[in-house]
């Protein structure tokens, strides 16, 4: 488990690693670039602490995983994938309409940066479910349960579904784009796994 | 099991901060204590209070990150990381005095 969701444990590692290749060109703080993200994050902020809710936020936090846990673990299937994004819909509706986040933005406040995590973990499980439907294989450590072979393996569909997915992100509530990465096998070859 | 908490607030450092006494109910003792401190917050919150802060990432007793001292012990009575110090570790009707954790700065 630890080595499938921690990716804290790694990012402080790749972070160092690419900060000693510096140094770095310098940013101009007046720029277009920084100034455009920084209107974005203070609007971000600002409305997160105006909602004043009736929900904490780590509620959301424990009801999306529950949806997640439910819906699109190790094995997963299409109707309760389809179920998942609604539930999804719904509670992202309700986390902008009804959470509630004390404190101020100038100071330390562990609430309002949880709010703002909370809010990508929205958008990151509503993403993963969508791309677990898309997904109509059995593949890797997740299984499809439509996908299986006769005595129950996990069934790959290598004709389909032989590329990485890339999704990007089109803005808020547009549906998300997907570009398929072909993966080509040059020398070794896919095969059913077989603990037989 | 139903606990008093004495815990050290100071809200920037501009305040001068104080102990401040808070109860907490129905504490299960399985919970471990950050847990314990998470029911709390959820409490301070809907009460428009503002809730503790305390560092913590893993919760498995792996990074390093959480640390408190407890009734004046660093992590508590049991060596151990915050995060796995289990509330069986406690009485029903404790006061449990909460503090800081690290290195305090000279003056």
């Amino acid at each position: 488990m630890q080595g499938l969701a921690d990716g804290y444990f790694v990012l402080p590692s790749t972070i160092n690693d690419y900060l000693a290749r510096g140094p770095f060109l310098p940013i101009d703080p007046a720029g277009e670039a920084v100034t455009s993200v920084e209107t974005e994050v203070k609007s971000r902020i600002e409305k997160l602490l105006s909602i004043q809710g009736e929900r904490t936020v780590d509620s959301f936090h424990k009801e999306l995983g529950e949806i997640m846990w439910d819906n699109c673990g190790m094995a997963r299937n299409e109707q309760g994938l389809r179920k998942a994004l609604e539930q999804i819909s719904a509670l992202r509706d309700e986390f902008w309409r009804n959470v509630k986040v004390p404190g101020t933005g100038v100071e330390l406040n562990q609430s309002l940066e949880r709010a703002n995590r909370v809010a990508d973990f929205i958008e990151l499980g509503y993403l993963m479910c969508l791309d677990a439907l898309n997904r109509r294989e059995s593949c890797g450590g997740h299984f499809r349960e439509e996908s299986q072979t006769p005595d129950g393996e996990a069934a790959r569909d290598d004709d389909r579904f032989s590329y990485v997915s890339a999704w990007e992100w089109t803005g808020e509530n547009a549906k998300p784009v997907l570009h398929e990465e072909a993966l080509e096998f040059e020398y070794v070859h896919p095969s059913q796994r077989s603990y037989a | 099991m139903n606990l008093k908490l004495r815990i050290w607030r100071q809200k920037n450092s501009e305040d001068r901060g104080g102990m401040v006494s808070y109860d907490v109910e129905q504490i299960s003792p399985d919970m471990s204590f950050l847990e314990m401190l998470d029911t709390l917050n959820e409490k301070l919150t809907l009460e428009g209070d503002d809730p503790v802060a305390f560092d913590h990432d893993c919760r498995e007793g792996i990074c390093g990150a959480c640390s408190l001292m407890i009734d004046g012990q660093a992590h508590g009575p049991v060596q151990t990381t915050t995060c796995q110090l289990q509330m069986r570790s406690f009485s029903d009707g404790d006061e449990i005095v909460i503090e800081p954790g690290g290195p305090v700065p000279s003056r």
